[in-house]
């Protein structure tokens, strides 16, 4: 089941496009990460379909009801967000807050059912009966964020920069509580420039860069089709870029932050013979998988692998 | 309150007691006409009151929280204005509560004045309930769209003082031809000025029961008016508006 697709949705200010014919598609389950620099129009498009701003063009479907449907609203309460930061009283205890996102969404929740839902975003409601919000620390404000869009049993979220300020710590706690709550059946769709933590969670990626959806991805596509590579660190690098070309059975070769590197299906075996025939010193030698990191710098051409 | 007080501290010490309550210069219902022209200035207190109750669910993330949870905006921004409203019927009844009470244990009234006094009341109820309500949608849309306690609070009583002296010019100019004209004119019951011919609510009092029905219902339809021209305008664009 599709839980959000966007149909070229265009959003434009004071005539610049800050999303730009993007179509994106979440299905029921995903953890989706959405992936791009500061500016390239992740919030926007958050924005966009939390209902905080219209399209310029475009539409999408939440839970297959159209933008435009009257109906929107009644699936905007399966819809929980935070975007950019969660809003919360911070001179207020965690349960008085979650109350007054009771109150909001109009929905009625005890105490018990209230302490309940503390402890499934992993908050000890005990520990934290008295204490102040703003006494929280960040990784624990952004858990009672999640918590706070959980008290209308949503089943879809959406994470705008979960990840910004985390200590580990932090990272490890808003992880786990995603994977959680994901096991639980919830869909999420997070925004993140943190990489090497979305890559932790995720099941699919979309990428965008100046407002424009360059690729959407499954993860297991992306490991299958991931491009392998050997990294050789020699005392002399050209010499034995020299001689892996001289050999032939390489066809990509090139360097990556001083070292030599081997693209593709490279026999590494092949390659050592070859650096032992030729008598030459090679300090370590690495097979390495491409990251969602690497996938995205090599998709947006900012390649730092030569 | 401090008028009642005030007049009555007069009273005392100036030893007018029931000789000149018995001439009608001090009576519970000249004291309380004084009270209620004042109703100008307390509504001031309205536009205050709704410009930081909407622009602080903008600036703490409330109206946010609200949008997202499946709110329709129509409800968000019909329940601000509700709850202005609310707060404004909430002031005019313990003003009037206040100043009729305190006027009447201080000073009799004057004869034959019983008749009047309840509808004169009732008029100052209704009249100042809708004033301080037409002060509510217009802050309530100036709120939704400025999104700033400060410009809401000065754009309100900037525009309440221009009809003010809108009113203040047209009755100079000639005051019998524009009569019908200023009483549509929805400033808060009629101006800044202590000018009893501009003041609605002196007026009510003072005039016969035809022409204050007629003021009266002149008043009630203006403010009709502009209370639902405000909230229509400020509407469409909220619907239409960006939130942060």
């Amino acid at each position: 089941m599709n839980v959000l697709t966007t149909n070229a949705l265009t959003k434009t200010y004071k005539g610049h496009d800050a999303v730009k014919d993007v179509s994106m598609h979440i299905e029921q389950g995903d953890i989706y990460g959405f992936v791009g620099e500061n500016g390239a129009g992740k919030t926007t498009l958050i924005r966009l379909v939390t209902g905080l701003a219209a399209p310029t063009s475009g539409s999408y479907r939440l839970y297959d009801v159209p933008n435009d449907s009257k109906e929107i609203y009644a699936v905007r309460k399966r819809t929980g967000a935070i975007v950019e930061t969660a809003t919360m009283g911070r001179g207020m205890t965690a349960i008085e807050n979650l109350k007054l996102q009771c109150a909001i969404t109009g929905v009625q929740r005890t105490d018990d059912e209230l302490n309940a839902l503390l402890a499934r975003v992993g908050l000890d409601a005990e520990a934290i009966h008295k204490k102040a919000v703003g006494r929280f620390s960040l990784g624990m404000r952004q858990r009672l964020g999640i918590a706070m869009v959980l008290v209308s049993d949503a089943d879809f979220i959406i994470l705008d920069e979960p990840m910004n300020g985390l200590d580990p710590q932090g990272f490890i706690e808003v992880r786990e509580t995603i994977q959680k709550l994901n096991a639980e059946g919830i869909t999420f769709l997070i925004s993140s420039h943190i990489l090497s933590e979305l890559e932790k969670v995720c099941t699919k990626i979309g990428v965008i860069s100046h407002g424009v959806l360059l690729e959407e991805i499954r993860m297991e596509d992306l490991h299958r089709n991931a491009r392998r590579r050997i990294l050789i660190d020699a005392e002399d690098a050209q010499a034995v870029q020299s001689a892996l070309r001289a050999d032939g059975s390489f066809p990509e070769i090139g360097t990556e932050d001083g070292r030599v590197a081997v693209f593709g299906d490279a026999d590494i075996n092949r390659i050592m013979r070859i650096l032992v025939e030729r008598g030459l010193n090679v300090r370590s030698v690495n097979t390495l998988e491409e990251t969602i990191e690497d996938h995205y710098i090599r998709l947006l051409g900012r390649g730092r692998i030569a | 309150m401090l008028i009642v007080l005030l007049y009555a501290g007069l009273q005392a010490l100036g030893d007018l007691g029931s000789d000149l309550a018995e001439t009608g210069l001090f009576n519970a219902n000249s004291i309380i006409g004084s009270v209620y022209s004042l109703t100008n200035n307390i509504g001031l207190v309205v536009p205050a009151f709704a410009g930081i109750l909407a622009c602080s669910d903008y600036s703490n993330g409330t109206l946010r929280n609200k949008v997202i949870a499946g709110n329709r905006r129509s409800s968000i921004y019909l329940s601000h204005l509700v709850v202005s409203i609310l707060f404004s019927v909430g002031i005019i009844t313990i003003y009037a509560l206040v100043s009729t009470g305190l006027s009447l244990l201080f000073f009799p009234f004057s004869k034959g004045a019983e008749q009047t006094f309840v509808r004169d009341i009732v008029f100052f109820v209704a009249y100042g309930t809708a004033t301080f309500a037409f002060a509510a949608t217009l802050s309530t849309m100036l709120a939704m769209v400025l999104r700033s306690t400060a410009p809401t609070i000065i754009f309100t009583i900037l525009f309440t003082v221009l009809l003010s002296v809108m009113t203040t010019v047209l009755s100079l100019i000639d005051y019998s031809s524009f009569r019908h004209v200023i009483y549509c004119i929805p400033t808060f019951a009629g101006n800044f000025l202590s000018i009893g011919s501009l003041n609605v609510l002196d007026l009510l009092v003072q005039t016969n029961a035809a022409s204050k029905e007629l003021i009266f219902a002149e008043g009630m339809l203006s403010y009709l008016f502009f209370g639902t021209l405000h909230t229509v305008i400020g509407l469409l664009i909220f619907q239409k508006r960006d939130i942060k």
